[in-house]
């Protein structure tokens, strides 16, 4: 089901835009057309093709034939969790309790 | 692949926040990252408009070099007061691109830290850590070079005059060219120096009450999760903090924003205002310097034409009428603007549409300053070129070049040589400062940091 990585990754991956994917599948059931799932997340269909093919690498949700429809999976929904507490902490300063990354090699 | 469980439409998920209140907190933070910049715009600004002036306003000052010369110039001084000039504007310029480029590599590492460690491919042609410390340092000390690009360009302009202005100067004795050029250097250098010294701690503390805004006002405070999800399916929601407001302390907190920031704005108009008056100052003093020296030396020169000495210090005044004016607008549109219209609330204790239009209609409160601002420096930046002008006529008359037909076309050509040029470096002036705003919308480095530590842990997590 999972599309490979074609390697054809957005330039920068918009976490922003990946949470109004996300969020707009949980909206609708886990499941949505993939037009409505373009306009959800508000973004061209030439840039959604590119995070879908983003998403589905990363088994954040999954193509079901032969409808075409979008559909989320349980690692998209944890995923989706992940990403609207870890942006209501940041924004809303408690940022401390979040995990540190790595430092940065430069 | 197990299906996660479902929820009805439009519930607010797992944070209790839902996508809507998501995208208002980040229209909101947004503009808050604009209102954090704002003060770092402001001295470089004032230092663009200035020395941009400057430069084009020596453009006919070296067609004047090639124009038959009357015999008092010294070339020396005129080449030594062109250098100091361009001096001042090509440091001011480069100044300015390498705060853009150091903000540019800025925003850039935040969005590479998004996709993990630069290769050494990337990373060639970089010298991002030894430019952002240069640059660092040199923002460090921006109000040091501020002032002293108005010593110099202050100081350059009446070592262009003097020669010219002063009649049969005993050149020969160096002491007496400097007692000459103190009479007209001191209250130009002395009065703008005194002017931004008295502006800075205004400019400093509107932008410290704004700062203080950000700090405080965290949109996402309004944003109160639900306690519990009544409608879910399972979905678990995060439980309200003890402290949770109603409509009614959302609504208070926003009154009380809505006055704070129309404060901060005022003041910060006020600021600008006072920038203005000090750029005025300068033209008005060398015009009344001139005024009474030549009374001293037993009047003014016959044929002066007074009408362009009224010229000359009506410019500034007006710009000053103008100024006057735009604060007196912004004072009104910050008191129309800091009365709420609507109650805000809805389910949940979460903002409702109208609540987040009041939101946008108190940033966009500051988004008037932010229009506003460019057209004063614009304004300050025409009467300061065209008054300086107008005096450099002074200075062509009085040299002997204005004589028949052709010494009138001089005039004219250098007067309208001068206007354009005034003009032109407004608009540029104008065109940098919003340039600048649109490149400093990026965000404020507390948050982004936090964002990107965020899409670190996601990206390595999912």
């Amino acid at each position: 089901m999972t599309t490979p990585a074609t390697g054809a990754r957005p330039p920068r991956p918009d976490l922003y835009v990946v949470l109004r994917l996300l969020d707009t599948l949980a909206r609708n059931s886990n499941r949505s057309s993939r037009a409505a799932l373009q306009r959800g997340a508000g973004i061209n269909y030439t840039l959604f093709v590119r995070y879908l093919e983003l998403l589905e690498a990363r088994d954040l949700v999954r193509s079901t034939n032969p409808s075409g429809e979008v559909e989320l999976t349980a690692k998209g929904y944890d995923a989706l969790q992940f990403l609207q507490q870890g942006l209501l902490e940041v924004l809303g300063g408690r940022a401390d309790s979040l995990p540190r990354h790595r430092e940065d090699p430069r | 692949m197990k299906s996660p469980p479902q929820g009805p439409t439009g519930t607010p998920t797992g944070s209790g926040m839902t996508m809507d209140e998501t995208s208002t907190a980040m229209v909101v933070v947004r503009l808050q990252r604009v209102l954090h910049d704002l003060r770092d715009v402001q001295s470089i600004e004032a230092v663009f408009a200035f020395a941009v002036g400057l430069a084009f306003i020596l453009v006919p000052i070296a067609v004047y070099e090639e124009l038959p010369s009357p015999g008092q110039v010294p070339g020396v001084l005129l080449i030594l007061a062109v250098a100091l000039t361009f001096g001042v504007a090509v440091a001011a310029a480069l100044m300015g691109l390498a705060t853009r480029d150091w903000i540019r590599l800025r925003r850039e590492e935040q969005e590479l830290n998004v996709l993990g460690p630069l290769t050494s491919k990337e990373f060639a042609g970089w010298s991002r850590p030894r430019l952002a410390g240069w640059m660092q340092a040199l923002l460090g000390r921006r109000d040091g070079i501020v002032l002293l690009g108005f010593v110099l360009g202050t100081a350059a302009i009446p070592l262009l005059f003097v020669p010219v202005l002063v009649p049969g100067a005993p050149w020969s004795s160096p002491f007496s060219w400097l007692a000459l050029a103190g009479v007209f250097v001191v209250p130009e250098v002395a009065l703008p120096t005194l002017g931004y010294a008295l502006v800075r701690p205004w400019v400093a503390r509107a932008s410290d009450e704004i700062s203080r805004l950000r700090e405080e006002t965290d949109p996402l405070d309004w944003f109160v999760p639900p306690a519990r999800d009544a409608r879910g399916g399972g979905r678990p929601a995060a439980p309200a903090p003890p402290s949770s407001p109603g409509p009614q302390a959302i609504d208070a907190r926003l009154r009380a924003l809505r006055a704070r920031l129309a404060k901060g704005v005022r003041r910060q108009m006020l600021a600008v205002v006072l920038g203005s008056v000090v750029l005025a100052a300068f033209p008005i003093a060398v015009a009344v310097g001139t005024l009474l020296y030549w009374s001293s030396l037993g009047g003014l020169p016959s044929g002066f034409p007074t009408a362009i000495f009224v010229l000359a210090l009506g410019m500034p005044l007006g710009a000053l009428l103008v100024g006057v004016g735009s604060v007196l607008r912004a004072n009104w549109v910050a008191t129309r603007e800091s009365l709420p219209e609507k109650v805000p609330g809805g389910p949940n204790g979460a903002p409702s549409s109208a609540t987040r239009s009041e939101l946008r209609a108190v940033f966009g409160l500051v988004e008037q300053g932010r229009r506003l601002q460019p057209w004063l420096i614009m304004i300050a930046g025409i009467a300061g070129a065209f008054s300086t002008g107008i005096l450099l006529q002074i200075a062509v008359v009085r040299s002997g070049w204005y004589v028949g037909s052709s010494g009138a076309f001089v005039v004219v050509l250098v007067f309208g040589l001068v206007a354009a040029a005034g003009l032109a470096s407004a608009l540029v002036a104008r065109a940098l400062a919003t340039w600048r705003y649109r490149a400093l919308a990026t965000p404020s480095k507390g948050l982004e940091d936090d964002l990107a530590r965020l899409e670190e842990e996601f990206w390595s997590r999912f």
